[in-house]
C-alpha cells in the first residue's frame, strides 16, 4: 500500500527526516514510536502533503502512484486520512457541512453521485452515536472552541465517513481519559477490515493494547532505529529509549 | 456627451443641483478619495442620455415572501411592482439637500421632481426594490427617497441586477429618512456587469432615537462605489454600515463614508471585509468627526481585508476627528491572507483547494450576513453570496 524510500525531509531551515525507510501492506497496523521532536509528525504531515514539509530526497509510493505528484485533496481522496496531533479550529464551517462536503468531494473524485441528505444524517448520526461523539458537536463549527478530547473525537468522525484506506493516526490518544481512548480504538477497528493499514503515532501502551500493532518501530533522529513485533512497544514501555540504548541527544 | 466638461446643460432638469455641481466641481484623478478609480476616465466616456430601451419586468418571477418595487433602466414601474396599502408613493416639488458629495448633485441634476416612497406602517414583509438594466453607453441617474414613518420598522433591500451595461454609469441617489424611533435595516445586492460602473450615493437622515443599519454586499461591476454622508444631530441616533467587497480580475470597489456626530448619545459604526483576488482594488476612505457637543457617543470603524494575490490591493484610511474626550471611538484596519492550516486541513480531507478557498471566503462573510436580522433578508443574503 505505501512504500518509503529514503526519504528526507527540511522543514524550513531544518532537515527533519533523513532518508528513512518505510513499507506497510494492506491490513497492516504499524505503530511509530520515539522521543519529542523526533520527526513522527512530521513523517505523516509529509506523506498527507502539508506546506511546510520539502521532500529534499527519497520517494513515497501509495498505490503506485507517486505522492509528490498528487495534491494534498487528492492524497485524501486516494484513501491517506490523516488525523491531527492538534487538529485546526475553522470558525464560521459548520461541522456537518464541512463533513458532507468532504464525502461528496471524495464520491466526485471516484465519480459517483452526490450523497442523499436525509441518507448521510442518518449515517452520521448513528456513527456519532455508536462511537460516543456528541451530536451537539455535529453543529457547532469545525473544531471551535472544541476541548482537546472532542477534536480527537471529530477526526474519528471524519474517518467514519470518508473511510480511508490508509490512517495516519498523529497521538489520536493523547489528552483523552480512558473511555475517550476506548470510544477512538472501537471506532478505528470498526474500519479495520483487514485491506485497511493504519499507521499510528502514541506514546502510550494503552492504544496499542486496543488496535494492536502488527509492527513497531522507533524513529530516532530522523530515521528508524529500531523496528520490531507488540513485545519492542512492551519493551519500551518498561525501560524508555534509553534502557533500549537509543540516545536522547539529538544532534 | 461626456459629463467632466459638463456639456449636458441642456438637459438639466434642476438647475439648484446643477448649479452646485458646478460650485463643488468633479472629483478628479488627483482627489485623495478617488485616486484608485479613474474617475476622469468615468466622467469623459461619451454616454447616452437616454435610454429608452423596454425592459420586460412582466417576465420576472416575483418572490411572495417581498414586496416589489421594480426600477428598470432608473424608471420606477408601479404597473409591475406590488406594494402593500401603507406605502405610498409621491412626487413633490424639489428639495436638492446640501451635499458635499458631487456626484449626489449630477444625478439630481436630471431629474425634475423628488420621488418619495412613504412607508408608513410596520412591513409585514421585506420590501424588496428590483434595479434592472439593459444599456449600453449609458448615464443612468435615479433618485429615490424612502420615509419611514415614526415609530415604524422596515427592511429595504436593494438588489441590483443587469441584462447588459456595457460601458454605462449608473449613479444613484438613495436619501432615506427614519423618523423619530424608527429603525430602517437596509440591504444593497451588487452584482452587476463587469463593464458597468454604479455609483451609490447615500444620505440617511435619522432622527432621534431612530436606527439605520446598511449592509451592503458588492460583487460585480467595473467599478463601484458607495459614497455615504451621515448627519447624527438628533440625540440617541444611530447608524451602522456593514460590507462585504469581494472582487477579481482588474475589478475596483469601495465605500466613502463620513459621519459626523452632531448631538449627544449618537452612534456611529462602520465595518467592510474586503476579498481581493488577481489586482483588483478597494478602497475604505473613512472618516468619522465627533463634535463637541456630542458627548456620549460612539464611533467606530473596522476594514478587514483578505488578499489572494500579490497584485491585489486595499487602500485604507480610517480616520477619526474628535472634538469632545466623553466617546468611544475606535478604528482598525487589518489585511492579510486565509489562514494557511484552515485551508490544508480542509484540503486533508479531500476538499480542492478552490472549493476549499471558497468555504473559508464564505465564513468571513458569514460574520456579515449573521447580522442581518430578518430570517428571509438574511437567506437572500446567503444565497446571494454563494452565486
Ligand atoms: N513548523 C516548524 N518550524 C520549525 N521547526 C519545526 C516545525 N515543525 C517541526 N519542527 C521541528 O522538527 C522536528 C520534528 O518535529 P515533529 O515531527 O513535530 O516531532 P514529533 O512529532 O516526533 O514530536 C522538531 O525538532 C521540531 O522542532
Ligand atoms: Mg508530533
Amino acid at each position: 500500500m505505501l512504500k518509503i524510500k529514503n526519504l528526507s525531509v527540511q522543514i524550513k531551515d531544518k532537515i527533519v527526516l533523513k532518508g528513512l525507510d518505510l513499507d506497510i501492506k494492506p491490513g497492516e497496523i504499524h505503530a511509530l514510536m520515539g522521543s519529542n521532536g523526533a520527526g513522527k509528525s512530521t513523517l505523516v504531515k509529509a506523506l498527507s502533503g502539508h506546506y511546510d514539509c520539502k521532500v529534499t530526497d527519497g520517494e513515497m509510493i501509495y498505490k503506485d502512484k507517486n505522492l509528490q505528484e498528487l495534491s494534498v485533496s487528492d492524497r485524501a481522496n486516494e484513501g491517506i486520512f490523516m488525523s491531527f496531533q492538534n487538529p485546526t479550529e475553522i470558525p464560521g464551517v459548520n461541522n456537518m457541512y464541512f463533513l458532507k462536503t468532504a464525502l461528496n468531494e471524495k464520491r466526485a473524485y471516484h465519480k459517483l453521485g452526490e450523497i442523499n441528505i436525509a441518507e448521510f444524517l442518518k449515517f452520521v448520526k448513528g456513527k456519532a452515536k455508536e462511537f460516543n461523539v456528541g451530536d451537539k458537536m455535529l453543529k457547532r463549527n469545525v473544531n471551535e472552541g472544541f476541548s482537546g478530547g472532542e477534536k480527537k473525537k471529530n477526526e474519528l468522525l471524519q474517518m467514519l465517513v470518508l473511510e480511508p484506506d490508509l490512517l495516519l493516526l498523529d497521538e489520536i490518544d493523547s489528552g483523552l481519559d480512558v473511555d475517550a481512548i476506548k470510544a477512538i480504538a472501537n471506532g478505528v477497528n470498526s474500519l479495520l477490515d483487514g485491506k485497511r493499514s493504519v499507521l499510528m503515532i502514541t506514546h502510550y501502551d494503552r492504544l496499542l493494547e486496543l488496535i494492536k500493532p502488527d509492527f513497531v518501530h522507533v524513529l530516532h533522529d530522523g530515521k528508524i532505529v529500531k523496528s520490531g513485533d507488540y513485545s519492542l512497544a512492551l519493551e519500551i514501555d518498561e525501560k524508555g529509549f534509553e534502557g533500549l540504548g537509543i540516545n536522547h541527544d539529538i544532534s | 456627451m461626456t459629463l467632466a466638461n459638463y456639456d449636458f446643460s441642456q438637459s438639466v432638469k434642476d438647475q439648484d443641483a446643477y448649479k452646485k455641481l458646478k460650485e463643488i466641481g468633479f472629483p478628479t484623478r488627483k482627489t485623495e478619495e478617488f485616486r484608485e478609480f479613474d474617475i476622469d476616465n468615468i466622467l469623459s466616456n461619451v454616454y447616452k442620455l437616454n435610454c429608452d430601451k423596454k425592459i420586460e419586468v412582466a417576465e420576472y418571477i416575483k418572490d411572495k415572501n417581498f414586496y416589489t418595487l421594480f426600477i428598470a433602466n432608473g424608471m420606477i414601474d408601479f404597473v409591475h411592482s406590488d406594494l402593500p396599502q401603507c406605502i405610498s408613493f409621491k412626487t413633490k416639488h424639489k428639495n436638492t439637500l446640501e451635499s458635499s458629495n458631487s456626484l449626489y448633485h449630477l444625478s439630481e441634476a436630471f431629474i425634475e421632481h423628488d420621488n418619495i416612497l412613504f412607508i408608513n406602517d410596520n412591513l409585514d414583509k421585506p420590501l424588496k426594490i428590483v434595479n434592472m438594466y439593459d444599456a449600453r453607453e449609458s448615464f443612468l441617474p435615479t433618485c429615490l427617497h424612502i420615509k419611514l414613518k415614526e415609530g415604524c420598522k422596515a427592511e429595504v433591500i436593494d438588489l441590483f441586477e443587469c441584462i447588459c451595461l456595457d460601458d454605462s454609469f449608473v449613479n444613484i441617489n438613495r436619501v432615506f429618512y427614519a423618523e423619530e424611533n424608527s429603525m430602517l435595516n437596509y440591504v444593497k445586492l451588487q452584482n452587476l456587469d463587469l463593464k458597468s460602473i454604479l455609483i451609490c450615493n447615500y444620505i440617511p437622515k435619522i432622527s432621534k432615537n431612530a436606527t439605520f443599519n446598511s449592509i451592503s454586499i458588492d460583487l460585480g461591476a467595473r467599478t463601484s462605489l458607495n459614497i455615504t454622508s451621515v448627519l447624527l444631530d438628533e440625540i440617541y441616533s444611530s447608524f451602522s454600515s456593514d460590507g462585504i467587497i469581494r472582487l477579481d480580475e482588474h475589478q475596483r470597489a469601495g465605500n466613502i463614508a463620513s459621519m459626523e456626530h452632531k448631538a449627544e448619545h449618537t452612534n456611529s459604526n462602520i465595518t467592510c471585509k474586503h476579498i481581493l483576488d488577481d489586482s483588483s482594488r478597494a478602497l475604505f476612505e473613512v472618516k468619522s468627526i465627533v463634535k463637541h457637543d456630542a458627548k456620549f457617543s460612539k464611533t467606530f470603524q473596522n476594514s478587514q481585508t483578505i488578499l489572494l494575490k500579490d497584485g491585489a490591493r486595499i487602500n485604507a484610511n480610517p480616520k477619526l476627528i474628535l472634538d469632545t474626550d466623553e466617546l468611544e471611538a475606535s478604528h482598525g484596519a487589518t489585511t492579510g491572507s486565509l489562514n494557511e492550516d484552515e485551508l490544508y486541513y480542509l484540503m486533508s480531507r479531500g476538499i480542492d483547494e478552490k472549493k476549499s478557498t471558497r468555504i473559508l471566503i464564505n465564513a468571513i462573510e458569514l460574520q456579515v450576513i449573521d447580522k442581518i436580522e430578518n430570517e428571509l433578508v438574511r437567506e437572500l443574503a446567503l444565497k446571494f453570496i454563494e452565486g
